[in-house]
């Protein structure tokens, strides 16, 4: 099929659109030349941590004191440089402590921090939708796939997901790779023992001769199709048949079973895995996830302890970023469903509140610095966004909306296909000054 | 004058391919009942010309609940099309509205017309004009609603093919349907009497359909729903679904501890390696998995006997085995074969006993109400101090109403209107109460299962709150007399609910598609937005079709499965669309076109390789196919879901999924071919037109009648394998011809050797050696060993292989 009369196809099939099968990239893609080796992906990596349940900023890096957070008083927040924070210490499942003071100070040059967000909600689906989409409604892909459609279209783990927020809206496959233990039999399918290069199952002509020929089939069949549905399907199947040589990359950077078992907490054990699939060039963007935070009841212990994962699995995420060299060209991001009650409920638990915080540090990012605020209550106050300081008269609070038309600008995707696929409407915010 | 003729508009086009028709004429979206009908309905019209064109863009806005029309006591209210009975619902309000009139200037006029021409008092003033295309269009609605006509038009869908659409034709609907619910191919007595029309095949299909492995496809499907197996375990003192239970509920509940028991001794401690505690902790096991499946089991216990499937709401008993019996105390209702077999199911009534002093205790009959009382589904759908039930309200309504009530509620709040300004937002503050007044009283109708957390209790005598709307459902309040049962009391009301029939249908519709049904589009401005709307119709008619029929049947679950295989929406494979693109834009709701998941492609293989993609085939071979790597250690790589944490199936394909697929075709092809060729020719699975010593060419030279023989196995490999049937001179043919000859050409040049994983010294079926030595095959000196590998290798790997 020529390219005409696919667009002329194309522009109708996304009458599919929301059915997860179906690319919307797809139907404005030109087709893509098969056998073709793809380039390992060498941008910015894009790794979005996702507090799950709905976190207490209060606990952390908004902190309040009091009637709000029962464990300590206004008087004893503490301050690094910009940021006050909770004078707590969290337990990393019993592995190591880590607190707040430690926290800050040790990122106080490299961390930005985003108070007195306005999510509009307090359903944690919709929640975590606008958290990571930057979009309220349903439909809308996380930034980490509209990223990697836009930067890596291709890459075998393009978007690598750990949980969190993952309708990908057909912008791009999602791929979870939850056991590294049988990663080369993936990566090289055409050893009987992957471990060992002498023996193959087709010798490496015969098995480029039976790819060639899946795809010219492939494509003739994508041609003659005419129903949506199947057309569709068959254009992602053919598009995804491209990125197999990257995966043997990802052999040589995987960490190994026992650096993996020792590095318990599931941030970083989930981080690990993903810098090397960044390393190997096969990705440009992952979701990595710890639950814990939807805390109805007795609060203090259960969001500490679930804190306590969060933080220190960042905090050694950060280290092994930087042991890698990577600290200018990777970008984590901190995020949750919304924030928790400024009160407690009689199970002394806090419930869901709209109001929330994210953490930003890595390439691009200007650290050191706070924007937004809430007030004693935990009201999100309004926000000038030319100065980027509070203001009671300013009508506009920091939303989801105007960070993610940020971000779009970060990650240099804004005009992107897949963006304009999925527009934000927003009023906009500079929160990464060049 | 209501009668158009919509099959005029296009043109019947031949348009042939393998193993499929096309429907010569039928029914187009806006047709109605069954197929041959010809006018179009008020309902059609009204979706078509009067809602999208018309109210969509000039009325819902302000008459949506919590509008500003709504605010202002208008009567008039409209669903936004995030309702799943918009469009019923919107009519009904418009039927209604139509047959009001007002007296303007001296002539009547219909309310639909007089109140948007602004000619009576309108609040949003005059939204539309006379003479405009607006105005006609809604002029003609007033016209069918008024006049007799209308009648004559009632629209019950239709799963008739769109004219010009491609469906499979019956004998490759036959195979599809088998491998996808069955797991196998059909025999050739099934083939015969059900691959040749529609009766034979609704016959033959629904006989087939009487087995135990399409109990097993429907029992990962509602899983997939439900996730209650995320209280399965494998070992018995993992007790994820009995400590559930709470032993003052349950006495013999402590018996299955891992405590001392009766013997002293302690299965799940200090006796663990005792050769007895092995049994003890298998009972222990099957205890903890029949509470875990209790769901599933009454789905299929309802299914199986052709029970109506609104019992899984209404039934009065739940499911025991052996041991789950003794754990409720409920041995004294069953009977048993005496074998204490774990997969026996009976049907039993629970009781409770609460004891409130030490002179008032209060035993009773458990109000049982299908899977809503059930231990796992109320903890995998948990109630908190402040979530007051609400999560069940929404699951209930998502799995059985076909409602997302997130969707209808879906505005932004203001922490500070509803902390500051209201008292008890949810009854008083307008966005929080669209949603709450339909979620709530649903909420409340699980008061007496309140409990926290992971616990399973049953309080009769549980209080509800005052500050939210009281128990009910859809508008009618639950009686005072009902709250002591009052899911008993829901259940019924769910399954008369129009939309459980809806729910129904649009799970099989996920089920077989891996899908979610199309949602009507709600952004006018979107170019799109015909398209998007008439692809919606299209879909729906069929839905409702099937869901008539479904409800017609008495709610047999196996008549919706039958209808959903029989439509276009499973056999559509193509469309009469060049050029014509208005008729493409109505087809975007029919056709599968899925990728496998992983339990379906494992099914897929055994059913046409005869064997499994096992990491070790002893042991698959031993437990009987449970140890394929798709099932086991690449299950969750491959897209499946562990009911846990990951709960989506990943639908899509990435780059690890194509990795393992092309892994299992080079494993499979590998131990496969060989093996094939081990075999007399009569035995054979894949070479049957060939000898291992059939060569393309010798000396330099062309072997036509090799070449003929190589070709027309070919042929049967396409058809064994993608279920497709070609004429040996197609395109396709020559394809996979050139790749044979070409890895022939390479083989014979480069030596014998073959893996010494493809060299056929076991069976792949019974991992037996291969008896006499002789008869194994080790090497290819012919090289065609090598050269049908690839064409093995290349068919396994093919996209009508993956996908269905």
């Amino acid at each position: 099929m020529d390219r005409r009369n696919f667009l002329g196809l194309s522009v109708l099939a996304g009458l599919t659109a929301g059915v997860s099968p179906v690319a919307r990239r797809l139907l404005h893609a030109q087709p893509m030349p098969r056998n073709t080796a793809l380039e390992p992906y060498a941008g910015r990596f894009f790794l979005f941590i996702n507090a799950g349940g709905g976190w207490d900023p209060t606990m952390v890096c908004d902190p309040k004191g009091g009637d709000i957070n029962r464990q300590f008083m206004p008087a004893q927040i503490g301050s690094a440089g910009p940021f006050q924070y909770a004078p707590l210490t969290f337990s990393d499942d019993g592995r190591r402590m880590i607190s707040n003071q430690q926290f800050f100070e040790k990122f106080r040059d490299r961390l930005l921090v985003l108070n007195g967000i306005d999510m509009q909600t307090n359903n944690h689906d919709t929640g975590t939708r606008y958290t990571w989409s930057g979009h309220l409604e349903d439909g809308y892909p996380p930034l980490a796939a509209i990223i990697a459609a836009s930067l890596a279209p291709g890459r075998p783990l393009g978007f690598l997901s750990n949980g969190g927020y993952e309708n990908t809206a057909g912008v791009v496959p999602l791929t979870r790779l939850n056991s590294i233990d049988t990663i080369a039999r993936i990566a090289r399918p055409n050893r009987p023992d992957p471990n060992n290069a002498a023996v193959q199952f087709h010798s490496t002509a015969t098995m480029d001769r039976i790819q060639r020929a899946q795809n010219e089939r492939l494509a003739a069949m994508a041609a003659a199709q005419t129903l949506p549905t199947w057309q569709l399907s068959m254009r992602q199947a053919l598009e995804t048949r491209n990125g197999g040589n990257l995966l043997e990359r990802l052999m040589q950077f995987l960490p190994s079973n026992d650096v993996l078992n020792n590095a318990r907490n599931p941030i970083l054990k989930q981080g690990l895995v993903a810098l090397a699939a960044y390393q190997a060039g096969v990705s440009a963007a992952a979701n990595l996830s710890v639950g814990g935070f939807d805390t109805h009841g007795d609060h203090d212990n259960a969001q500490g302890n679930a804190l306590g994962r969060l933080l220190s699995g960042v905090d050694l995420l950060m280290d092994a970023i930087d042991a890698a060299n990577l600290r200018d060209r990777v970008v984590v991001m901190v995020g949750s469903d919304f924030g928790r009650t400024p009160q407690y409920n009689t199970s002394r638990g806090k419930d869901h509140w709209s109001v929330t915080s994210m953490l930003l540090m890595g390439a691009g990012i200007q650290g050191g610095r706070v924007i937004g605020a809430t007030d004693d209550r935990q009201r999100a106050r309004g926000l000038d966004f030319g100065t980027l300081t509070p203001s009671d008269t300013a009508t506009r609070k920091l939303n989801p909306k105007s960070i993610h038309m940020s971000l779009r600008q970060l990650a240099g995707v804004e005009t992107a296909e897949a963006a304009r696929q999925f527009p934000i409407y927003g009023e906009r915010i500079n929160l990464f000054p060049t | 004058m209501h009668q158009r003729t919509w099959r005029s508009r296009f043109s019947a086009a031949a348009f042939v391919v393998a193993a499929a028709t096309v429907a010569p004429s039928g029914c187009f979206d806006g047709d109605i009942g069954e197929p041959g009908a010809s006018c179009e309905s008020t309902r059609s019209y009204f979706l078509t010309d009067v809602w999208g064109p018309v109210m969509a863009q000039k009325c819902v806005g302000c008459h949506a609940p919590g509008g500003v029309a709504q605010d202002r006591g208008a009567r008039f209210q409209l669903l936004p099309a995030s309702y799943p009975d918009f469009a019923d619902t919107n009519l009904a309000a418009a039927i209604a509205m139509a047959n009001q009139s007002y007296n303007v200037d001296g002539t009547t006029m219909s309310t639909l017309l007089a109140k948007p021409l602004g000619r009576v008092q309108h609040g949003g003033g005059a939204v539309l004009t006379e003479g405009s295309p607006e105005y006609a269009a809604l002029s003609e609605l007033v016209d069918r609603l008024t006049s007799s006509g209308a009648e004559s038009c009632a629209d019950y869908g239709s799963i008739a093919a769109p004219s010009g659409v491609t469906l499979l034709d019956w004998r490759a609907t036959l195979r599809k349907a088998s491998l996808d619910l069955l797991g196998r191919l059909p025999t050739d007595d099934e083939y015969a009497r059900g691959g040749v029309s529609e009766a034979g095949f609704v016959a033959t299909f629904t006989a087939m359909i009487e087995s135990p492995a399409f109990y097993a496809r429907m029992r990962t499907a509602w899983n997939d729903m439900l996730l209650t197996d995320r209280y399965v375990s494998g070992d018995g003192c993992d007790q994820r679904a009995l400590n559930l239970l709470n032993s003052d509920d349950f006495p013999n509940r402590g018996t299955y501890g891992g405590g001392a028991g009766a013997d002293g001794l302690e299965c799940c401690g200090r006796d663990r390696a005792m050769a007895v505690c092995a049994d003890v902790r298998a009972s222990f096991l099957a205890a903890n998995n029949a509470i875990a499946r209790e769901p599933v089991n009454l789905f299929e216990y309802v299914v199986r006997n052709n029970r109506p499937f609104s019992e899984i709401l209404t039934a009065d008993y739940t499911l025991v085995n052996p041991q789950s019996a003794h754990v409720y105390g409920v041995t004294d209702q069953v009977r048993f074969n005496g074998t204490y077999d774990a997969d026996e199911l009976q049907p039993a009534r629970l009781r409770y006993t609460r004891v409130y002093s030490a002179t008032r205790r209060e035993s009773a009959d458990f109000p049982h109400a299908g899977i809503l009382t059930m231990p796992v589904f109320l903890a995998r759908y948990p109630n908190t101090e402040t979530n007051r039930n609400r999560h069940r309200a929404r699951i209930v309504q998502s799995y059985f109403l076909a409602t997302d009530i997130l969707k209808v509620g879906e505005r932004p709040i203001d922490p500070t209107a509803s902390e500051a300004l209201v008292q008890t937002p949810t009854l008083n503050y307008g966005p929080c109460v669209t949603c709450h007044r339909i979620n709530d009283p649903i909420a409340g109708a699980f008061r007496s299962l309140s409990s926290f957390g992971g616990s399973w209790r049953y309080d009769p005598n549980d209080a509800w709150y005052t500050d939210m709307a009281p128990p009910g459902f859809a508008g009618e309040d639950m009686p005072g007399s009902s709250y002591r049962a009052g899911l008993r009391w829901l259940g019924p009301r769910i399954v008369s609910d129009p939309r459980f029939a809806v729910s129904v249908v649009r799970f099989l519709y996920k089920t077989l598609t891996g899908r979610d049904a199309l949602v009507y589009p709600t952004d006018t401005a979107d170019p799109l937005y015909a398209a998007r709307a008439s692809s919606w119709n299209e879909q729906d008619r069929i839905f409702r079709a099937i869901a008539n029929r479904f409800t017609a049947s008495g709610m047999n679950f196996k008549t919706a499965v039958l209808e959903m295989i029989r439509s276009p929406i499973y056999r559509a494979v193509g469309a009469v669309t060049q050029g014509d693109a208005t008729r493409m834009a109505s087809h975007g709701g029919i056709g599968t076109a899925r990728l496998l998941t992983p339990e379906l492609l494992d099914r897929k293989l055994r059913a046409i390789m005869g064997f499994g993609w096992a990491q070790d085939a002893a042991r698959d071979v031993a437990s009987n196919g449970n140890y394929g790597w798709l099932t086991n250690g690449l299950y969750l790589s491959y897209g499946g879901i562990d009911s846990d944490t990951i709960v989506r199936r990943v639908t899509d394909p990435s780059g690890v999924i194509v990795g393992i697929a092309q892994r299992m075709a080079n494993e499979m092809a590998c131990r496969a071919t060989a093996f094939d060729f081990t075999k007399p020719l009569a035995e054979r699975r894949f070479f049957r037109r060939v000898y291992i010593e059939t060569v393309p060419e010798s000396a330099g030279q062309s072997v036509p009648g090799s070449i003929a023989q190589i070709r027309q196995n070919i042929v049967d490999l396409h058809e064994a394998i993608l279920g497709e049937r070609l004429p040996s001179d197609s395109p396709e043919i020559e394809r996979t011809y050139q790749l044979f000859l070409e890895t022939w050409r390479e083989a014979v040049m480069t030596g014998s050797a073959i893996p010494e994983a493809c060299r056929a010294t076991r069976s792949p079926v019974t991992n037996e050696a291969i008896t006499p030595a002789g008869a194994q095959v080790t090497s290819d000196p012919r090289g065609t060993v090598r050269a049908w590998m690839a064409v093995l290798t290349y068919l396994l790997s093919d996209y009508r292989f993956l996908y269905q």
